[in-house]
């Protein structure tokens, strides 16, 4: 055999054995998979009512979206048995958000949030949204509005489109740590289907331990936004003599411990533009009356967690070095009822918009 | 020649491997809080062994830990060699097995094990085969490919981060050092170990200085004390000691919204399997020259039936608690590798040195 031919031949022979390869392993094409981006959860006796919203994309008129339901004993079997009716692979991967229903929050929901996490088929960052409605008719009523926006409950949580700084972020990760810390609680939004508007937004839920026990307006849960440290530029205030814009806000948190009792003083420090205002108040009665209704609100929410021994505020994070961790353990119990907080606003009024004060 | 560059790199490489799997999750069952005594015990502990190593090395010009026991004669090396032979093949094992594991927890979900399985031991044995200088060269590669995005994760996986889990920092009970015998510590600090005993085995293949070697062991401090606190400064002690693999488990939280893929931490994991891969083909290597004292025959001749065995041995164990079980029964080796054979080093490497001092 001459030494060209001593070449080629395993050329091709290599080749020929690639073409046997089937490519690869349990791969499904997107074609083939259903990724639902919605999950709504309800249960009723112990049985978990399951919805899916399944963006398919139809080439006449955008994307389609396809509910589907079912229920079951758990929810990983719920999903398997739709999984198992489908044409198409079942792929919760890119879910982004859990809407669940108000009673079943109410009961608990450690068990859900567990299996979604050891599963893994679920991202950690999915958001976590109460609905204010039957699951079911939530679906319903957005059905008509979101034929051509497929993303949009998760549109409306994300900080880059249409959140806004009133309402709550959860992501099932959070949630998941709040189930087991000692100091801290989650606030998750609670949205319903709303006319006009396709989502409208109700407040949101105080979490304790993986249960509802109790709710926030959408102003309260500025507070505990502002208390995580998240930026809540653009938030509209309505005051009694004017209207103002926070523009900047930035917490200074001191803890300390006096007589067994936990004391915090916390200074808010709060830049706002004026908007509007009624008559001819002074920049001086705004801000005080700013102060006040801040002051006033943020009291109403510090009665709330006291009343629910539910730490909405993390505020039990501050005395993670003040106290040991015996003590934390029982923070909810027998501190944060005892808490005292002094809280300072400190307003500045950045700007008076295009008009002088006086005009 | 000495190649200094390549061995830091396979040092680190191998460590980087290790360290952000297991070790974690480990630290954070075995203490309460102040996690940091524990890692910087274990840090030193290792960087005073490491020394002992390369010391009682040094006595020795250019041999390798092989080399030196055959100088005691072929059946004092095959008793010393043994062991560590034993020790090396249940750690493939066991690493084998447990990174299948972990690559179809987090990725291949669908895939069957031996697959996963075949695929790693395939792709590191190969590259064992293909020889020491292969496994360096490649080292450097994988260091220049993989910290940019190592680098990006782990700056990123700052973001959830809230600082008041630090506290407590300092705990009676961390002080009284009794997590050092609790079962999980015992399994950090040894599962950190082993990726420190190629330095006794490249030479005369391949030569480093030491002393670099050893500031090259710093960048690791760093490592240990983000792959550890990481976890717990987002989730606190509480909820990360629920997780298998706590660090992976928080890098799936961080979220970037201008970064088109969804799961950054994929990368991070691919460039870790890849420290694993070339970690276990230095593992193999190491095995085929111990092997060889036995039965002398060619490098790659030996590769083979051990990869066999090896996959043979990987693929049946049928569960997790059985590698966890595995790893108990190899703590001897483990203590005979990790603590006897750096000591024994350093006694031989002092009598070596009087023995020559005498002489001339």
């Amino acid at each position: 055999m001459s030494i060209i031919g001593l070449r080629v031949l395993p050329v091709i022979g290599i080749t020929a054995i690639l073409l046997t390869l089937t490519g690869c392993w349990d791969n499904k094409d997107i074609n083939h998979r259903s990724l639902p981006i919605v999950m709504g959860i309800s249960k009723l006796d112990d049985h978990y009512h399951i919805v899916l919203q399944i963006p398919e994309p139809s080439q006449q008129q955008g994307t389609e979206f396809r509910l589907v339901k079912a229920s079951g004993a758990t929810i990983n079997e719920i999903v398997d048995r739709i999984g198992a009716n489908m044409e198409t692979q079942m792929d919760l991967l890119h879910l982004k958000v859990i809407l669940i229903d108000k009673a079943y929050a109410e009961s608990g929901l450690n068990d859900a949030i567990s299996a979604f996490l050891r599963s893994h088929d679920i991202s950690p960052k999915t958001m976590a949204v109460i609905c204010d409605e039957p699951i079911d008719q939530f679906f319903d009523n957005i059905q008509q509005y979101s034929k051509n926006n497929g993303t949009l409950i998760q549109d409306f949580f994300r900080a880059n489109a249409g959140w806004s700084p009133q309402v709550a972020t959860s992501r099932i990760w959070e949630l998941f740590r709040s189930i087991h810390s000692y100091t801290r609680d989650e606030a998750i939004p609670i949205i319903k289907s709303g006319k006009g508007t396709i989502v409208e937004t109700r407040g949101s839920a105080i979490i304790r331990n993986g249960k509802m026990v109790g709710r926030m307006t959408p102003d309260e849960t500025l507070m505990t936004n502002i208390f995580s440290g998240m930026d809540v530029k653009g938030k509209i205030e309505v005051m009694n003599s004017a209207t103002v814009q926070i523009v900047n806000n930035r917490i200074t948190n001191r803890s300390s411990i006096v007589d067994g009792r936990p004391l915090i003083k916390s200074k808010i420090t709060l830049s706002v533009a004026l908007l509007e205002k009624k008559g001819q108040p002074t920049q001086d009665e705004i801000k005080k009356e700013l102060q006040l209704t801040l002051t006033e609100r943020f009291n109403h929410v510090l009665t709330m967690m006291k009343e629910e021994e539910a730490d909405i505020l993390g505020l039990g994070q501050l005395f993670r070095n003040k106290l040991s961790r015996d003590e934390l353990q029982k923070w909810r119990t027998n501190y944060l009822p005892n808490l005292k907080a002094e809280i300072h606003f400190e307003v500045f009024i950045e700007n008076e918009g295009d008009l002088k004060m006086d005009a | 020649m000495a190649k200094t560059t390549q061995v830091i790199s396979v040092f680190l490489i191998g460590h980087m491997g290790l360290i952000f799997f297991f070790y974690p999750g480990q630290i954070i069952e075995g203490v309460e809080i102040s996690h940091w005594v524990p890692i910087v015990t274990s840090f030193l502990f290792y960087f005073v062994i490491i020394t002992v190593y390369m010391k009682g090395l040094s006595y020795f010009d250019n041999l390798n830990v092989i080399q030196i026991f055959q100088q005691m004669g072929k059946p004092a090396a095959i008793i010393l060699l043994l062991p560590l032979a034993v020790y090396l093949v249940s750690v493939s094992i066991v690493t084998f097995r447990a990174y299948s594991e972990v690559i179809r927890i987090i990725f291949l979900t669908s895939t069957p094990i031996w697959a996963v399985m075949l695929l790693l031991i395939a792709i590191s044995s190969y590259i064992a085969f293909l020889g020491l200088e292969a496994i360096f060269r490649t080292s450097v590669l994988l260091v220049f490919l993989g910290t940019p995005i190592v680098l990006f994760i782990l700056a990123s996986s700052f973001q959830n981060v809230d600082w008041h889990y630090l506290f407590p920092l300092l705990d009676k009970k961390v002080i009284s050092f009794t997590f050092l015998f609790t079962p999980a510590y015992m399994n950090s600090l040894l599962s950190l170990g082993g990726g420190f005993l190629f330095l006794g085995f490249i030479q005369p293949y391949i030569t480093y200085k030491s002393s670099s070697v050893r500031r090259a062991y710093f960048i690791l401090l760093p490592m240990l004390l983000i792959s550890v606190y990481i976890p717990i400064l987002t989730f606190g002690r509480n909820t990360a000691v629920l997780f298998s693999l706590p660090f992976i488990e928080t890098a799936e939280t961080i979220e970037i919204n201008w970064l088109m893929f969804d799961r950054i931490s994929m990368f991070f994991m691919i460039c870790l399997i890849s420290f694993v891969m070339l970690f276990l083909a230095l593992l193999l290597w190491k095995t085929a020259l111990i092997i060889r004292v036995a039965v002398p025959v060619k490098q790659g001749t030996i590769l083979l039936p051990l990869t066999i065995i090896i996959f043979t041995i990987s693929k049946l164990i049928p569960d997790w608690h059985t590698v966890e079980r595995f790893f108990l029964i190899n703590t001897i080796f483990r203590v005979y590798a990790m603590l006897i054979i750096p000591a024994l080093m350093l006694i031989l490497g002092i009598r070596h040195s009087k023995k020559a001092g005498v002489k001339t």
